[in-house]
């Protein structure tokens, strides 16, 4: 199948007033249509970075200093001027906002939004509305009353799903969604992953998801790539990386998550906090936080490795240790 | 029924402060009456004669004690009445006040446009800017302005453009030679005269705006919805309706008081510029310590602000949806 989205070598670099800080570094990856990948990591991994790199808009000061982003058009969308970068978001790309409460013009109605999206991408407004009223409706919500609603008068999970039927307005090949469920209570998280893998199996959207929470993702996902101070270091399908991870961090990141029953005195968190990206060894990123560090690690950068079951990963024990790795894991997840 | 008692409440706020001043003018040291008698008995008056002559030529009852006074007052009030000058004897307060009003009222309101226009620009050019030096100068340059004080910056340039390089009148809102109506003459030369007042205005004034529109476009600039409007594609001016729909809000009530303002006029500008407008009105009734003239100019002053308070809660509630009644 055709990649809807290759990503090559993404760096991502902020000047600061001690020097320039690589947030993200040679970051690659590819979605296929239909498929829907997952980017994990704790704040300041880089994650948020990456999407809007994508979209070819990083916050100020930061700036693209190397790689490509493809779309279904094979063209560098970096290389893109800008009246045509402005027609193709929300036609092929389309982002769901970590604050998607806020994304929301407060002085307009819902409707007069998705006008001005109708407007700014030369659709008919009436189709586009009906369009917006049933895919509102898709996502269980009083569509007579939202469309006319002001963003206020709406609830944080009302909104939140109303930004998912913006983002699928113009039927983009892949939809990015940042944090989609962070600021949302339990039972409205739950609802807008089940709409959301819904959608995904109905229209064959891809969908790149972003989240700090492994545990969410898992069910919405089929591969996910977990992130470390601006890199990759473990990508591979979903199942296979949540059962037997294979990167330190990654065990870490699972063996955080508290179980639903029982005790939590089995949940560990990662010991140490998250890097300071000006510092970082020679070697391997994680290396100071890493219960399983050898010499070379502080060194050698790891190279990455390719396991049996489709998982690529960036550290040194993944040849030896693996398997050893995986009974630990296993036993985590006896007592969840 | 809400408005109805805010009405109520603002009509009932601008008497109270009316009796207020009624009685505040009254505690100034000297009296019209002292004025008058001093300048009799200089004249070589006796003192008797002096004082009946007084009661006569004010028309007041001598030694009336203040709370009757201020019956008397209501009294009129209630008619409508502000009674009359005691200066110029005889002469309706309500008269003289429409006298000055559109003097005042054209040049300020001419001004304030003019400056929060400016302000506005400046304000969104500096929050475009930030981080850069044209941001820091347009802001040192609103802040300036917006301190030093409107008799300053009117000696200034009635220095600069009157003595100096007698480009403008120094004094007077149009020339003897033509005959004030809605004559072409009239209308020009009254803008001559009006130009050094309006930029006085405009001068001090904008510079409070633009760092207040500064202010908010900034906030506006980081807010998510600017951000998601962007990779949604939307047309530039799309966007920018939406920056300046957001930012100049906040605005908009400071706009209204000041609209509410501009009926007192600046009693330093319409001094130095010798504007016959309300501020001069007010300025020379204090000298003279005409006490119905100055109460007239404090009730026009306190209820047009008053009110338009009232008007910008209002419109408030149409303009923002987040507000309601």
């Amino acid at each position: 199948m055709e990649n809807v989205l290759d990503v090559q070598n993404l760096s991502i670099e902020f000047p600061t007033e001690t020097g320039v800080v690589r947030a993200v570094k040679n970051v690659s990856f590819q979605i296929k249509k239909g498929e829907s990948l997952g980017i994990v990591g704790e704040s300041g991994s880089g994650k948020s970075t990456v999407a809007f790199g994508l979209f070819n808009s990083v916050p100020d000061p930061g700036r693209i200093s190397s790689g490509s982003v493809r779309f279904l058009d094979g063209r560098n969308f970096l290389k893109v001027n800008t009246e045509e970068r402005r027609r193709f978001y929300w036609e092929h790309i389309s982002m769901v906002f970590q604050a998607s409460q806020n994304t929301l013009n407060p002085l307009l109605r819902i409707r007069r939004q998705v006008d001005d999206i109708a407007e700014a991408h030369q659709f008919n407004k009436k189709k586009l509305r009906q369009k917006a009223q049933s895919l509102f409706e898709m996502m269980y919500l009083d569509t007579d009353r939202v469309m006319n609603a002001y963003p206020h008068e709406l609830s944080g999970g009302m909104k939140q799903r109303v930004s998912i039927g913006l983002a699928l307005l113009l039927d983009p090949e892949i939809v990015v969604l940042d944090e989609p469920t962070t600021a949302l209570d339990v039972i409205s998280q739950g609802s807008v992953l089940k709409i959301l893998n819904g959608i995904r199996k109905e229209l064959n959207i891809s969908l790149l998801f972003i989240t700090h929470d492994i545990s969410v993702i898992s069910e919405v996902v089929d591969s996910v790539m977990v992130m470390y101070a601006g890199q990759v270091i473990e990508r591979g399908p979903v199942n296979q990386v949540m059962s037997s991870p294979t990167h330190p961090y990654t065990l870490g990141l699972i063996r955080s998550i508290p179980p639903l029953v029982g005790d939590v005195k089995n949940t560990k968190g990662i010991s140490g906090s998250a890097v300071q990206l000006d510092l970082l060894p020679k070697g391997c990123p994680f290396y100071s936080r890493c219960d399983m560090r050898m010499t070379k690690c502080s060194e050698i950068p790891p190279p990455w490795v390719t396991l049996d079951n489709n998982v690529s990963v960036a550290c040194h024990l993944a040849k030896n240790e693996g398997g050893d790795k995986n009974d630990r894991t296993q036993e985590h997840f006896k007592t969840i | 029924m809400k408005w109805i008692n805010r009405i109520i409440m603002a009509i009932l706020t601008v008497f109270v402060v009316a009796s207020l001043t009624f009685f505040l003018v009254r505690l100034m040291p000297g009296s019209p009456v002292q004025v008058m008698y001093l300048e009799l008995i200089q004249k070589g008056i006796p003192a008797n004669q002096a004082m009946n002559q007084v009661n006569i030529i004010l028309n007041v009852i001598p030694n009336e004690p203040l709370f009757q006074q201020y019956i008397h007052w209501l009294g009129q009030i209630i008619h409508g009445d502000m009674g009359q000058s005691i200066q110029q004897t005889g002469v309706p307060v309500i008269r003289l006040i429409f006298n000055a009003l559109p003097w005042t009222l054209i040049t300020v309101a001419i001004g304030l446009l003019i400056s929060f226009f400016i302000g506005v620009l400046l304000g969104v050019l500096s929050a475009f800017v930030r981080e850069r030096w044209t941001s820091s100068l347009i802001d040192n340059i609103g802040s300036v302005a917006h301190a030093i004080p409107q008799f300053v910056t009117a000696v200034a340039l009635l220095y600069i453009f009157s003595v100096l390089v007698h480009w403008f009148p120094s004094s007077g809102a149009y020339s003897i030679e033509v005959f004030p109506g809605f004559n072409g003459p009239f209308i020009m030369s009254f803008l001559y005269h009006m130009a050094l007042p309006v930029f006085t205005y405009v001068l001090t004034g904008f510079g409070a705006w633009t760092l207040q529109m500064k202010a908010s476009t900034v906030s506006v600039l980081k807010e998510d919805f600017m951000m998601a409007a962007r990779l949604r594609g939307l047309k530039q001016n799309t966007i920018m309706g939406y920056l300046g729909s957001n930012s100049i809000l906040p605005l908009f009530t400071g706009l209204m008081l000041s609209l509410g303002a501009m009926f007192g006029g600046s009693v330093f500008i319409e001094g130095t510029y010798a504007f016959p407008g309300i501020g001069n009105l007010l300025a020379t009734a204090i000298n003279t310590r005409d006490y119905p003239v100055m109460q007239g100019c404090f009730i026009l002053t306190t209820a047009t602000i008053i009110f338009a308070n009232l008007i910008a809660d209002f419109a408030y509630t149409k303009l923002d949806p987040r507000i309601t009644d």
